[in-house]
């Protein structure tokens, strides 16, 4: 069955998601490439004026440009103070070189004569009008400016930076942030992995079991949930057909009746009231009567909510333990002992688990934004909340699952990596950035995508709160 | 859930899919810009304030007093060149060892004391370092004596403000460009949802078709079994529950008509 849709859908919404991230991410770093690629020949434009200023205070001293002593260690230390800076040349008017620092001579020169740079200061004049603007030569963004000497131009300071800097800045500066998008691909997972559950797998168990069950001896049990999806119609066919069996077998019961007390014949009534009998225990029994209606659990049903809620509370938790020493982790651990105990052996529902789950982080949260609330104890509030989110969420939903999947240890553990794992990349992010700050706002809206999937439905959400146990007939 | 149609949740998947991935990636390249065009603008200021603080240096080693007026006009005009493009909104400013500033390009501030994370963020090895401040980029310097003594302190710093409309224009474009890839996207995922044959509609057909074929035989009007290609889950229940229903069927048919009989006999 995996293969059939889960595979196919997580796939999609994979590359769904990988395809529209890597477009706009494309987008975002074209623009941030053309405007710090802009700013960086700023820099050299002023890098190149400074050294303007030096060159000339020697010139107008009357030092010749090739004879300026130090120029070369001076140019050279320029490029190696500032690492967007990959050269410094003093050229003559014919745009020789005479002094250099940064790159070596043997990739320096050809630049130095291509037609497009000197064609590019040919067209700058004197540079009167407007400085040069720079010019793009084989990864190279080069400026000029040219240098006086008293009453002439003896040459020009040419510098030159590399967008390829830029480019590798952004992409260093981008894997800071690529915890994060695994996260959101982790959920992305939990979520196409839960649509499959929820609208082909676990409604087309529910069919199967409901056909199973249906040649085994007792009352033949219809399908609670029935919506208007494809499999949804199907069970209610299903039902439809024990209805009509029903309603057949009743009127065979009442002809058999009718038969028994119309006949004078006292055999033929006997056998009539014999055969109605044997119609009666073994199918009317089975299908008349007060019909045996069940909305069945379904893992499906707090799979993603439950998924969410582990995802906020490891995002507050590793965002606001993660700088403290390991004595805070008692508060977690009081936390989550306490909530198991609770949500875990009291006859209540799993939906009033996730609410209190959902409580505790908003909770948090709340207290994160409002420190004041809890004066000097926001570590212990934070992470005793954290605790009790996790430990409700895991009681409700080893209650909910116990007895409608092979391992609820197993079930729930898939439920921790992808939303706990995602959560704590989130977390990682934001230590990585120092946003801190920002980890309540990501919790509260986790919780609220949380609350909209614990309510997709309103059979899921009288499912959820229906009084545990309630276990299917073996 | 499952209110709507099959097609209607795997296209609901795809789009979120869609729009979560291209939100997260948005999120992320705004944030490496904004983060870059900070960088950029203190690497700038950092030009402006490596001049003035090379004339500075050079007359603390000579003996002048930081606050000498003609070594601080010398200072603030051989930033000059840098200071070129920066928008004129740059504010160059010279502080004394107390935090006092001494010179700016701005003079409402002279003689008023700077904010001490200034005085303390310059490092120890007279490297340039930046300060977070919320409203502006802040580039320190310290300048030392002979004596490894803090002599004074340049700052140059640029108000958010020049810094914002640049942040704030490549939002807008990526969030127009953004919301067209989403959009061609979202049409994309809408036509391999509705167009493409997938495997999970045609068992759900023959489930459709079976359930409907099998729920009018027992009614009064009779219909054609048909199986199709069912889902995998059904594959092994389905032809015993069928077979079931039928033999019901069939033995209440007969049952009647054995009752009819016994009626018309007796």
């Amino acid at each position: 069955m995996a293969f059939t849709l889960r595979i196919p859908l997580i796939v999609s919404c994979l590359v769904g998601a990988c395809l529209g991230g890597s477009l706009v991410l494309f987008v975002a770093l074209t623009e941030a490439d053309n405007s710090l690629v802009a700013a960086l020949e700023g820099k050299a434009l002023a890098h190149a004026r400074s050294v303007k200023d030096d060159v000339e205070t020697a010139l107008r001293i009357g030092i010749p440009l090739e004879d300026i002593r130090g120029a070369g260690i001076y140019l050279e230390e320029g490029a190696q103070e500032d690492p967007d800076i990959r050269f410094v040349v003093l050229t003559d008017l014919n745009l020789e070189r005479v002094h250099y620092g940064g790159i070596g001579r043997r990739r320096l020169d050809p630049l130095l004569a291509s037609p497009e740079f000197q064609q590019a200061v040919a067209d700058a004049g004197d540079f009167s009008a407007r400085p040069m603007g720079a010019v793009e030569i084989t990864g190279f963004s080069i400026v000029a400016v040219p240098l006086m000497a008293p009453e002439r131009q003896v040459g020009y300071v040419v510098v030159a930076v590399q967008a390829k800097q830029v480019r590798e800045a952004l992409l260093i500066e981008l894997l800071h942030l690529a915890p994060s998008g695994v996260g959101m691909l982790l959920l992305l997972l939990e979520y196409a992995r839960w649509t499959a559950r929820s609208v082909f797998e676990d409604p087309l168990k529910r069919l199967a079991s409901l056909m199973a069950r249906f040649r085994r001896p007792g009352r033949i049990e219809r399908s609670g949930r029935n919506d208007r999806s494809e499999i949804g119609l199907a069970l209610l066919h299903f039902n439809g057909i024990v209805h009509r069996l029903a309603d057949r077998a009743e009127r065979v019961l009442n002809l058999a009746d009718e038969v028994k007390r119309a006949v004078f014949d006292r055999d033929v009534a006997h056998e009539a009231g014999r055969r109605g009998q044997e119609v009666q225990q073994t199918v009317a029994d089975r299908v008349l009567g007060e019909p045996l209606v069940r909305a069945d659990p379904r893992p499906s049903d707090l799979e993603m909510s439950l998924a969410l809620l582990l995802a906020a509370a490891a995002l507050g938790s590793v965002a606001a333990l993660a700088g403290g020493d390991g004595r805070d982790l008692i508060w977690p651990t009081v936390g989550l002992a306490a909530a198991v105990g609770v949500f875990g052996g009291a006859h209540s529902s799993s939906g009033w688990g996730l609410v209190a789950s959902g409580a505790a982080v908003f909770a948090a949260a709340a207290a994160w934004l409002s420190p004041e609330l809890v004066s000097g104890w926001l570590v212990p509030f934070i992470g005793t909340s954290l605790g009790v989110c996790v430990g409700a969420a895991l009681a409700a939903g080893h209650r909910y699952v116990d007895g409608i999947v092979e391992s609820p240890v197993r079930w729930l553990l898939v439920r921790v990596v992808l939303g706990g794992g995602s959560g704590a990349l989130l977390a990682w992010t934001i230590i990585l950035e120092a946003s801190e700050a920002t980890a309540p706002y990501f919790m509260l809206g986790l919780i609220g995508a949380a609350v909209l999937a614990a309510n997709s439905d309103e059979v899921v959400r009288r499912r959820l709160f229906a009084r545990l146990p309630a276990r299917p007939a073996a | 859930m499952g209110a709507a149609g099959i097609r209607v949740q795997l296209f609901i998947a795809l789009a979120t899919s869609i729009v979560i991935g291209a939100a997260t990636a948005g999120v992320a390249g705004y944030q490496v810009f904004r983060l870059g065009v900070v960088s950029a603008f203190e690497a700038r200021l950092g030009l402006v304030v490596d001049e003035a603080a090379r004339v500075l240096d050079a007359g603390i080693m000579a003996g002048l007093a930081i606050n000498d007026p003609q070594l601080l006009r010398r200072a603030l005009a051989s930033s000059s060149a840098a200071r070129e493009g920066l928008f004129d909104a740059e504010i160059l400013a010279v502080l004394d060892s107390q935090g006092r500033t001494v010179s700016s390009t701005s003079s409402a501030e002279i003689g008023e004391d700077a904010p001490p994370a200034w005085m303390s963020a310059a490092t120890d090895n007279s490297g340039v370092d930046s300060v977070d401040a919320a409203d502006s980029i802040v580039v320190v310097r310290r300048i030392k004596s002979l004596f490894n003594t803090i002599e004074g302190v340049v700052v140059a710093r640029l108000p958010m403000t020049v810094v914002v409309p640049r942040q704030q224009a490549l939002l807008y474009r990526l969030a127009i460009l953004g919301t067209v890839v989403v959009v061609v996207l979202i049409a994309l995922a809408a036509a391999v949802v509705w167009l493409l044959p997938w495997p999970v509609m045609r068992q759900l057909e023959a489930l459709r078709e079976t359930m409907t074929s099998l729920y009018h035989e027992l009614g009064d009007s009779p219909g054609l079994p048909s199986e199709g290609r069912l889902p995998r889950a059904l594959a092994s229940v389905f032809p015993p529950f069928r077979d079931d229903v039928v033999r019901l069927r069939t033995r209440l048919r007969e049952e009647a008509g054995a009752l009819n009989r016994l009626d018309e006999t007796a």
